[in-house]
């Protein structure tokens, strides 16, 4: 069911006046509301949550517009599969290895378990890039919504750093590396990365402190981030579709296109989640991911996951600076986005120095990723 | 790229965002060297050893056979060999240079017991580690219970993209552009003007 803007905008009340979950739905003719209808009426009208049902401009409703709550729904995923893997899991150098060896072999359903949640850092990340590039190609980071994409971005770099201690909590040769990839790069920048040294808290191994900081600090804020996402998503609505037509500001959805209330997003996303579980369970059993030889210092023969690739081949090329100098101009140019672009124009084909510029950057991370596909693992560290 | 007059107050604030991405910068291409662990390669004759060991654990074949050989021979030349049995280590390398890894990894292990029993809680950023175990594959053949979680997966994969597919939009892009007129926002000409012209 669909319903115009016009005649539902500004308006607190949910735009199907008796529909699901309304607090207003009266009951038509003398028939009594059902139990069910009647629970629900009572846990709204004490939950408010009626107050979801606000209008959303039908193109909301798109795969590529649903792809953040997509990301949102791997979340979830990850943080369900992540408390179960924690009961198992012992964030102590000497036996942290062990444990995962443990989780895949002894543990009813662990193999399994562990398997979801490697999948879901992986679809995290896919589905928070496609996203951003989404908003980039559609122009969605444009004037009001600045604020609100750097918000993402600010996602964007948790996830990387929750992936990055994923890894490093496995504590076997390739999370080893990774650690020291990360304290090296700690110590380059000086002070700023005083957090990564051993010397921060040094009675206290730093696979501790990784391990609170994968299981609280990282997804904390990155759900703390997620919700101020969408309380703006809310304030400066759904970003206009730039195939479509505008209001008369430019800046939102025609008040002549269809609306449907974010109630049916959601339920567009929760079906979402849904095919993701079920494709990442299918991963999870055809392709679990193993468990590496117990860490030893002073050695690097691994490669890290892919999805610092790119990272890595600078690296190869300028040394352990690489990484650093790839990320700071990767981040540092995403937030320079939108102060740079003052392009009102949100179509690609009118914005050509922005769509030049985004597919070299997509272009050279992509080609960095290939080269160190076909690269053997080099040692850095120590050198 | 819109082009505006430049402000002083707007060329203020560029000078200050490029003087701190400069600062920054700056900081990171002159900061000294990093190193890991300090001090290149270790001296200790254990962890030679257990280097030898994460060698083998991660490559079998004849390349990490070689990298070990190369780490066993540190291991023996070092003048820190305390906690090491030196003869087991000599008695691994034989068994490697015959070609026996499983019998070479299991000697080079035993050689380094008192060394790894002696050892302190980890703190920082130390290992822990006590005796190399070797990579843990994904998977082998598929048992009962994994075929039980794969029909499920399935089974959710299916209903989840049933569902999606039930509660697509309406509309397609395309169908909202007809709908709304063919012009787009950067047409120039929105749709509340168009209204409000006809």
């Amino acid at each position: 069911m669909t319903t115009h803007v016009g005649a539902a905008e500004g308006a607190t009340q949910p735009v199907r006046p008796g529909g699901a979950g309304s607090p207003a739905a009266p009951a038509t003719g003398s028939r009594k509301p059902s139990r069910t209808r009647a629970a629900l009426d009572a846990l709204d009208e004490r939950l408010g949550i009626s107050a979801l049902e606000y209008p959303v401009p039908e193109h909301a409703n798109n795969l590529a517009w649903s792809l953040g709550g997509i990301t949102a729904a791997s979340l979830g995923i990850l943080i369900v599969t992540g408390i179960l893997l924690a009961q198992f899991y012992s964030p102590i150098p000497e036996t942290a290895n062990a444990s995962v060896r443990h989780i895949v072999t002894d543990v009813w359903g662990g193999r399994f378990v562990r398997g979801v949640h490697f999948w879901a850092a992986q679809a995290m990340y896919v589905t928070a890039l496609l996203h951003l590039m989404r908003v980039f190609f559609t122009g969605s980071y444009k004037r009001p919504r600045e604020a609100n994409y750097l918000v993402g971005v600010a996602m964007l770099g948790l996830v990387t750093l929750a992936t990055f201690t994923g890894t490093v909590l496995k504590w076997d040769q390739e999370g080893f590396e990774a650690l020291g990839h990360n304290i090296e790069i700690g110590k380059l920048l000086g002070g700023a990365g005083i957090w990564f040294s051993p010397k921060f808290a040094d009675q206290v191994p730093i696979l501790v402190r990784l391990y609170g900081a994968h299981t609280v600090l990282v997804p904390g804020l990155i759900i703390v981030l997620a919700v101020l996402h969408g309380l703006l998503v809310k304030k400066h609505k759904i970003s206009p579709h730039p195939a479509l037509p505008t209001d008369s500001s430019g800046l939102q959805a025609p008040v002549d296109e269809p609306t449907e209330p974010f109630t049916h997003h959601l339920r567009r996303i929760a079906a979402f989640g849904v095919a993701l579980f079920g494709i990442l369970g299918i991963l999870a059993v055809l392709f679990p991911p193993g468990v590496g030889a117990s860490p030893v210092a002073g050695i690097e023969i691994t490669r890290p996951p892919w999805s610092f690739w790119w990272m890595f081949t600078l690296e190869n090329w300028i040394g352990l600076k690489g990484i650093l100098y790839g990320e700071l101009a990767f981040f540092g140019l995403l937030i320079l986005l939108p102060f740079v672009d003052r392009n009102p124009k949100r179509h690609w084909r009118t914005r050509p120095v922005a769509m030049g510029a985004g597919i070299a950057m997509l272009l050279m991370v992509v080609v960095l990723t290939i080269l160190m596909a076909v690269t053997p693992a080099k040692q850095h560290l120590g050198m | 790229m819109r082009t505006t007059s430049r402000s002083p107050v707007r060329g203020t604030r560029w000078a200050r965002v490029v003087s701190v991405v400069v600062v920054l910068l700056g900081s990171v291409a002159f900061a000294s060297p990093a190193w890991a662990h300090g001090d290149g390669e270790t001296e200790e004759g254990y962890l030679l050893v257990q280097q030898a060991l994460g060698h083998l654990a991660h490559d079998s074949g004849p390349e990490g056979v070689m990298l070990a050989q190369e780490k066993i021979g540190d291991a023996l030349a070092t003048a820190d060999q305390e906690g090491v049995d030196v003869s087991l280590v000599e008695q691994g390398q034989a068994a490697l240079s015959a070609g026996d890894v499983e019998a070479g990894r299991a000697l080079l292990q035993e050689a380094i017991t008192e060394a790894v029993s002696a050892l302190a809680p980890a703190t920082g950023e130390e290992t822990g580690t006590s005796v190399i175990a070797s990579d843990l594959p994904g998977r082998g053949a598929l048992a009962g219970r994994s075929w039980v979680f794969l029909v499920l997966s399935v089974l959710l994969a299916v209903a989840g993209t049933a569902l999606a597919v039930r509660y697509r939009p309406a509309h397609t892009v395309r169908a909202l552009g007809r709908r709304l007129g063919s012009t787009t926002s950067d047409d120039g000409r929105s749709a509340q003007t168009r209204k409000d012209a006809s």
